[in-house]
């Protein structure tokens, strides 16, 4: 650490539960905990932070993956990867309960929350009669 | 980890300054490079006689085919391109390493659940499949639901004999599990021909940490002396006659990358030299196997810095030299340089020319980083008629290189023996171990192809891994891939449906076409944008050029009535800019791309210089905002387009979406471009005007951003930017009467403040996005590979200094993997350079001020207070800065 320039280096501890998380630390420093039995608890309990913006999952077990990420409440899951670097139009990027309200920046439902809507409807046999209907 | 010292600005930090590359960039239009490559191989080479050489050998083999247990006859049993081969390969890469049963019996499951495994071809593999693979697949249960007791012993005893199913294909690859195994092997296999040569490969991962480049080290000096001994008794033959090493570099230095020149060229070097000297000791060859693309400049420095070590201490030694890869584009400068090098310190080379390895990945890193071509030929035949004409190259430099061809490929081999002999130059061929064993059959049977049955005197030296099982893996697959590709030489010979003559088909042609498209093209109609390679001197220069000049201004901060002016002008520009065509704003954001796109260097030292950002953090976020302003432009033009709708005749039903009104952008200083330039871009195309608040940390950035918009011809009305603090600015502009909506990206808590003062105003109800933060987690489970997850884990959490919204905060290891995984991630983090982001070098940034700084030192405080009691498996370095 070096409070002149503000750098602090990489930080690992290593913790006893996944509850013992209280909050998110905005620098490079990492708690660990280990687990054992079946993984879907671990995405419970992961779940029960509150937050849901992205997770790793890491196996070679592919309907492991698929179903971890199924049960997990984020936004962004990446397998057998970072977890950081999300691109545009790629990996739209966002998530959900503490994490923010979506819609994902750079996903094709972005835009459309930026918008009012409006639909016209138009009586088009007011003039006369239904030109459409009596000349097919 | 390293502190990075030199508070002065210079990117290596040292008096080692490297001012010019010593090749072409690598990213260069490959046509020319191919025609060029063509015409000088053309020049040289009978292709129909090449045929006529080349021809009885394949059909020998394919007569005679190779044994059942090969890895030619397995592949085509089960083609990686069908779920079995798929699964097989899969499964290669990680059964062994599972450490514990019950996820085994999952991985196995989920593999085995995917293919079909009842193959009718004979042989042993086949059986294997029908009685233990085919078994497995009806006792398994499914995959990571294990069914009753009964269910899981029947599962056991499958996944034992998965596991010696894979065990025995690995086994076709590892000359032995220790050098001293391996040699035995090596003697045993040179009764059958005198002309057998072996170089020696210990397995492994590349190092992450410096005890795994310690144990790696160790390895090769162990090998090195075994082969020294074994070479003792004929001291007088010379490194071509003898067994030799190959050595990576990567694992032998946890930092083996250009922006960490400093510590490869202090660090790695001199290993690297013991070595060296070990082997010039007992003349022996021993070889730097090629690595990836953006290694290839290092990896001149240190050989360079070797060479000199070699003149001046044994100039006698005639075994060193290094591997080409012919797929790069660069390959036949690269062959000239290093002769040119030769020959600047005297020393013959033993040079081994490779088509390559790492294709693939080659591929994918280059459409990644939006580079502006492939380093690599992007047809097979392209990296054929390179290799020739580097061949060519190679056997003309007589005084310089002893060439080793390493090839399978029997047309390429064929053109090798004709090339030398019309050269008259010496060579060597090599192979590696358990592949291409039928071709060489048949050349050691049949000579050099000139037609005469006498038995070969050519020498082939077979490259030969050495390790445990478990070791193998990554080079498994590699060797897996290679041997399944459609377009390999391995495969179409193994595959009867491939006529000999496409077989042995010139590959001097040149294909003008091609099915991969450019990296900027991967995500059309939309252009990716444009990255750089950092390793590349000409493409960095310009960055650092910025650096120097860019000035990083400092507004002073708005006051709230100034917000509240800035809301009303904005409020009145609305209705015009609303009424503006789509497309011409869609056309405005893209004229702004691409004018970012020009200024890339720019911004990016604005980044460095204004957010601390490192200069890989720093491009990647000026790419960020390019693609989101190239990307709300497409989709606008998408959403706004008007929607018919159904319904009964004589009504024409039509919806469309049309700007709300005044937005405000409320954006951080971690990402104070991407996020700024995405919330404001996505609220001016959809027809809002804008008042944007730059983060009060970065506001310099945002404000040339918005520049760049309104010279691209958004109305200064209706975007304005407004610095200053959240509590105060921020906060008169959420409270502002006219506010249509407020799109905030920050900490959940701010968000909240916003939720709640838009709910007390009176009038319309607006809308907020908040993008917030994150307890952001990781599982993993012990299928995994330590080396990758090491990886991506150091990236998540540390990267950016961890102040990233999507980074890692929590890692949950399974139990079983747990302790070597975190051993690893403490030896990687101590490798980081943790200082100033100006150079290049550097890792981990600052963090962006006195409070960030306080608030971190706090919590890590705290946790090494709690910490401290828990158990660790490595407490010396646990919670250490
Ligand atoms: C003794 C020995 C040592 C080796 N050492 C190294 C080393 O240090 N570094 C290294 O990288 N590799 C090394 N290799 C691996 C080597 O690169 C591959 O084995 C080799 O490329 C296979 O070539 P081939 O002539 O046997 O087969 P072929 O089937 O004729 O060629 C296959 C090769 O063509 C190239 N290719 C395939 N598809 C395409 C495409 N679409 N466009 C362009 N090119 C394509 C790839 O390089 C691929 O590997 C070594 C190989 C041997 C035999």
């Amino acid at each position: 650490m070096d409070a002149a320039t503000h750098t602090i280096g990489p930080h690992i501890f290593e913790i006893g539960s996944i509850a013992d998380v209280k909050q998110e630390i905005f620098g490079p420093v990492l708690q660990i905990v280990r687990w054992s039995g079946d993984p879907h608890a671990v995405i419970d309990q992961i779940n029960a932070l509150g937050y849901g913006l992205t997770l790793g999952i890491q196996t070679r077990i592919d309907s492991r993956a698929e179903s971890l990420a199924h049960r997990a409440r984020v936004g962004n899951v990446y397998v057998n990867r970072n977890i950081i670097g999300a691109v545009v139009g790629v990996q739209p990027f966002g998530g959900e309960g503490l994490s923010g309200t979506g819609p994902k920046a750079g996903g094709p439902f972005y835009l459309p929350r930026f918008c009012g809507e409006q639909t016209i409807t138009i009586n088009t046999v007011a003039a006369g009669g239904n030109v459409t209907l009596l000349m097919a | 980890m390293i502190y990075s010292a030199n508070p002065e600005f210079s990117p290596f930090g040292s008096d080692i300054k490297r001012i010019i590359m010593r090749l072409p960039q690598p990213y260069r239009e490959e046509l020319a490079i191919v025609r060029r490559n063509v015409a000088s191989a053309a020049a040289v080479l009978d292709w129909p006689q090449i045929i006529d050489a080349a021809r009885p050998w394949v059909t020998a083999v394919r007569d005679n085919p190779p044994p059942f247990w090969a890895m030619e006859s397995l592949l085509k049993e089960y083609p990686i391109s069908k779920p079995e081969g798929l699964a097989l390969m899969r499964l290669a890469e990680a059964l062994l390493r599972v450490p514990d049963s019950a996820t085994a019996i999952a991985l196995t499951a989920d593999q085995l659940g995917r293919a079909n495994f009842d193959g009718t071809g004979d042989g042993m593999m086949s059986r294997l499949s029908n009685s233990v693979i085919g078994l497995s697949k009806k006792t398994l249960p499914e995959a990571d639901h294990p069914s009753g007791l009964f269910g899981k012993l029947g599962a056991k005893t499958v996944v034992a004999a998965t596991v010696r199913a894979v065990q025995l294909l690995a086994k076709q690859f590892v000359l032995g599990q220790t050098i001293e195994e391996a040699l035995a092997e090596a003697k045993s296999q040179r009764k059958e021909s005198d002309y057998l040569r072996f170089s020696f490969d210990m397995l492994g991962e590349g190092a992450r940490t410096m005890e795994d480049a310690d144990r790696y080290f160790a390895s090769y000096e162990h090998a090195i002396k075994n082969l020294a001994k074994a070479h003792a008794a004929s001291p007088t033959q010379g490194p071509e006659d003898s067994d030799g090493i190959s050595i990576k570099l990567s694992a032998l230095h946890p930092r083996y990358e250009d922006a960490q020149r400093d510590r490869v060229m202090n660090e790695l070097v001199p290993r690297v030299w013991q070595l060296c000297e070990m082997a010039a000791a007992a003349q022996i060859n021993l070889t730097i196997d090629a690595e990836e693309v953006d290694r290839l400049e290092l990896s001149l420095d240190v050989f360079e810095a070797l060479l000199k070590q070699v003149q001046a201490k044994c100039p006698q030694w005639r075994g060193f030299g290094l591997a080409l890869q012919a797929y790069q584009t660069r390959c036949l400068e690269l062959i000239e340089h290093v002769g040119a090098l030769a020959r600047q310190y005297n020393v013959r080379l033993m040079c081994r020319l490779v088509k390559g390895a790492y294709w693939d990945s080659e591929i994918k890193r280059a459409q990644e980083m939006g580079l502006p071509a492939y380093p690599v030929f992007t047809h097979k035949q392209h990296s054929d008629s390179s290799y020739l004409a580097c061949a060519a190259s190679l056997l003309k430099q007589k005084d310089v290189f002893f060439p080793q061809f390493a090839t399978h490929n029997a047309g390429t081999i064929a053109a090798i023996f004709q090339m030398a002999k019309q050269f008259d130059a010496p060579f060597e061929l090599q192979r590696l171990h358990g592949m291409g064993t039928g071709v060489y059959r048949e050349i050691f049977r049949s000579g050099s192809g000139s037609g005469n049955r006498e038995k070969s005197t050519q020498t082939v030296r077979i490259y030969a891994p050495v390790g445990s099982h478990g070791d193998l893996l990554a080079y498994l697959v590699r060797r897996l891939l290679e041997n399944g590709a459609n377009s390999s030489f391995v495969h179409q010979l193994s595959d009867d449906t491939v006529d000999i003559d496409e077989l042995l088909a010139t590959p001097l042609t040149v294909a003008e076409t091609t099915d991969l498209p450019l990296p900027k093209d991967i995500l059309l109609p939309r252009v990716n944008s444009a990255g750089v390679d950092l390793t590349v001197e000409s493409m960095r220069a310009p960055l650092l050029a910025a650096y120097a000049s860019v000035q990083v201004a400092h507004p002073a901060d708005a006051s709230a009535q100034q917000a509240a002016d800035a809301m009303r002008t904005a409020h009145a520009a609305f209705t015009a800019w609303r009424d503006v065509p789509v497309a011409n704003r869609a056309m405005m954001l893209r004229r702004a791309a691409d004018a970012m796109q020009a200024e890339l260097p720019r911004f990016c030292a604005l980044l460095v210089k204004e957010a601390l950002k490192t200069w890989g953090d720093a491009v990647s976020e000026v790419r960020e905002a390019i693609d989101f302003l190239r990307y709300y432009a497409d989709e606008a033009e998408r959403i706004c387009a008007p929607i018919k709708l159904p319904g009964p005749t004589g009504e024409d039903n039509v919806l469309r979406l049309h700007g709300r009104g005044v937005w405000v952008c409320i954006s951080p200083w971690n990402f104070p471009l991407a996020i700024f330039m995405g919330q404001v871009a996505a609220a001016l195309v959809t027809g809002n005007a804008v008042v944007a608040k730059p983060a009060e940390q970065t506001p310099a950035v945002a404000i040339e951003a918005v520049s760049l918009l309104h010279a691209a011809g958004v109305p200064v009305d209706a975007l304005q930017v407004i610095t200053g603090l959240g509590e105060t600015v921020g906060a008169a502009l959420v409270a502002h009467e006219k506010v249509a909506g407020v799109v905030f990206t920050g900490s959940t808590q701010v968000a909240k403040i916003i939720q709640r003062s838009l709910a007390n105003k009176d009038g319309p109800i607006v809308p907020l996005i908040a993008e917030t933060g994150g307890i952001n987690a990781m599982l993993v489970d012990s299928t995994a590979l330590p080396e990758h997850v090491a990886d991506g884990v150091v990236q998540s959490a540390f990267r950016s200094a961890g102040q990233r919204c999507s980074a890692l905060r929590l890692l949950c290891l399974h139990e079983e993997v747990a302790d070597k995984v975190i051993h690893m991630l403490h030896g990687a983090a101590k490798e980081l350079t943790v200082g100033a982001t100006q150079h290049l070098a550097t890792d981990v940034g600052p963090l962006i001020d006195s409070d960030a700084f306080a608030g971190i030192s706090a919590h890590v405080e705290r946790l090494n207070s709690v910490g401290a009691a828990l158990p660790r498996p490595d407490s010396g370095a646990t919670g250490r800065g």
